[in-house]
């Protein structure tokens, strides 16, 4: 391969990139009955691995991804806890790096995009390793039993290892269902774990506070039902009433009558917002009476710039942590500093389960994402029912928890447009590109010239403001959803994702059968 | 590919940006039974250790 002036300098990376393991791809058409196989075997392969636990680990373990898991997927302590996080991290830089056009590649040339690519499966294998190596130190600590036998360096080596494979194994399951499956692992992935969360949400009997004896007022089953069920058989009605039996049904809680409500509304409007679309007619400008029609969406950046939004926060959070307690607390100035972010509970470790890693104060406090009402309705207004261990109203003042709120929806609202429209610009989503596209699949609009520019003109009218407007959307849903709650550990975003995410699916696997049915709608969703 | 520039090899993966159509050839190939295989490998093994494998409480096995 000649190496021009002009190329990006990316290329100098291009001797590894060559020989990069790389999962084979399908020769030529997979039929859609193999692909629902392969995404059904590697969902089952990730089941199993979220049910494997490390070896050699503590029993203490803090889970420094505990608010983020609906959207990074895999399971704290399991091989896969790093889950999707170094993938989207990965991806992440890398486009934010292609947006502002720091490589100067050209993503309309192949050879470019196997540079893009490859470069990708790079940085994801960084990150890997600079996201699990730092768990090893006080986070996802090794027994005291191996550390005896092997010494510490050796046991945080093994731990670290193991971890690393599992996240080096998420990411070739993602790369098997991008080639071989339907839709993508990363998707799938979140999916998997937000239907889980949703699950034990509803229907688990389990106490809220693992090993306290259930109580209808102070401790009762974790699912919504048990807990229905159980409340109003347990307490007399009198006390139902004025004892705060009712109040622990509709407020208190991950799994509260508030957020079933509000997971109904939000998967309703995730529904409708994804199924609204500008539908512009086409017609085939050679075969005659061949009709078809461009859908511009609603959702039409996705849920994409909620996972940026999301993966960025939780960046925040991991470097607060690190600050915080981790090897890097000795730093000046911004080593265990409180205006970065206070971690009063992390040295409870798994007993304070999800809310050890849970900022309360300065900037991480600020941007951390709000956990339905117990973060700002029970210590605003009803401080008698926040019962937790780690009653936020303890340790911040009402303004302060009004400022979060705030600061937290506008940190998501503004992210998501921004995103959008950062994403719409780098994965060829503009009124050009699209105009591009149709040309190419031999479309043209009914009635005008069969010219890509007067296309692009008729695009221009929608598309800029369509992306600004789902960027918002999105934005106010995940806001919404953050904070009223949602069902299960689904945390709100996860749920907006999955909903999303399904919705997309059906969406494609009807477009699947479709392609099986008339081959040559392939060429058009540009599929060889 | 059929469409050409825009529309063939991108891949939406809940909307990161992949090309995965767009990978060097000369790469090393594995099959995704092989990936899936080392995958459920490592599970039983690492399930094995836990099970019956206990660090500093003599040899295993």
């Amino acid at each position: 391969m000649p190496k021009d002036e002009d190329k990006s300098w990316l290329y100098n990376l291009e001797p590894i990139i060559e020989r990069w393991p790389t999962v084979s791809r399908p020769e030529g058409h997979v039929h859609f009955r193999t692909k629902m196989l392969w995404t059904t075997g590697v969902i089952l392969t990730y089941f199993i691995l979220s049910n494997v636990i490390i070896w050699g680990l503590a029993p203490d373990t803090v889970d420094i991804f505990a608010q983020f898991r609906a959207v990074l997927a895999g399971a704290s302590g399991s091989i896969i806890h790093l889950g999707i996080g170094p993938i989207v991290t990965g991806g992440i830089i890398l486009q934010l790096f292609q947006g502002a056009n720091i490589f100067d590649l050209d993503l309309q040339d192949p050879e470019d995009k196997a540079i893009y690519q490859g470069t990708q499966k790079l940085l994801v294998f960084a990150s890997i390793w600079i996201t699990g190596i730092p768990q090893v130190f006080g986070f996802l600590t090794p027994s005291d039993a191996l550390i005896g036998w092997t010494g510490t360096g050796w046991a945080r080596t093994i731990i670290a290892l193991q971890i690393g494979l599992g996240g080096y194994f998420i990411f070739l399951m993602d790369e098997i269902i991008s080639k071989w499956g339907v839709g993508s692992g990363v998707s799938l992935f979140i999916v998997a774990g937000v239907a889980q969360g949703l699950f034990t949400g509803m229907f688990s009997w389990l106490p809220s506070q693992a090993g306290a004896a259930l109580d209808p007022i102070q401790n009762p089953p974790g699912g919504l039902i048990p807990k229905i069920f159980y409340v109003t058989t347990e307490l007399p009605l009198q006390q139902f009433v004025s004892g705060g039996g009712f109040e622990q049904i509709a407020f208190v809680g991950t799994n509260s009558l508030v957020s079933f409500i509000a997971t109904f509304v939000i998967f309703i409007g995730v529904v409708f917002a994804e199924s609204t679309r500008v539908e512009l007619p086409l017609s085939h400008a050679r075969v005659r009476g061949a009709r078809g029609r461009y859908p511009i969406r609603l959702m039409y950046t996705n849920v994409l710039p909620l996972i940026f939004v999301q993966a960025l926060l939780a960046n925040v959070n991991l470097i607060g942590i690190l600050l915080w307690s981790g090897p890097l607390s000795n730093l000046p100035l911004v080593g265990n500093a409180e205006w970065v972010g206070s971690y009063p509970f992390l040295a409870s470790g798994s007993a304070a389960g999800g809310s050890a890693t849970q900022a309360m104060s300065g900037i991480a406090y600020y941007v951390s994402p709000i956990q339905g009402l117990s973060s700002w309705f029970t210590p605003l207004f009803a401080p008698e029912l926040a019962q937790t261990v780690t009653n936020v109203a303890a340790y911040r003042t009402s303004w302060q928890i009004a400022a979060h709120v705030i600061v937290y929806t506008i940190a998501v609202i503004v992210g998501c447009i921004i995103f959008a429209i950062f994403w719409a610009e780098t994965a060829s989503m503009g009124p050009s590109d699209v105009a591009g596209k149709i040309r190419n699949s031999g479309m043209q609009l009914p009635g005008f010239r069969r010219d890509e520019r007067i296309l692009e003109r008729v695009l221009e009218r929608y598309i800029p403001s369509v992306i600004i407007i789902s960027g918002f959307l999105l934005g106010v849903l995940a806001a919404f959803a953050a904070l009223f709650g949602t069902i299960g550990a689904a945390q709100g975003t996860g749920l907006l994702l999955a909903i999303g995410i399904l919705s997309r699916t059906y969406e494609e696997i009807a477009k699947e059968q479709m392609m099986e049915m008339h081959p040559m709608m392939r060429s058009l969703f540009g599929q060889g | 590919m059929a469409s050409g520039e825009g529309g063939g090899g991108f891949q939406e993966a809940a909307g990161l940006v992949r090309y995965f159509d767009e990978e060097e050839e000369s790469a090393i190939h594995l099959d995704p039974r092989l990936v899936l295989g080392i995958c459920f490998a490592t599970a039983f093994l690492t399930i094995l250790f836990n099970w019956q494998c206990t660090p500093g409480a003599g040899a295993c096995f």
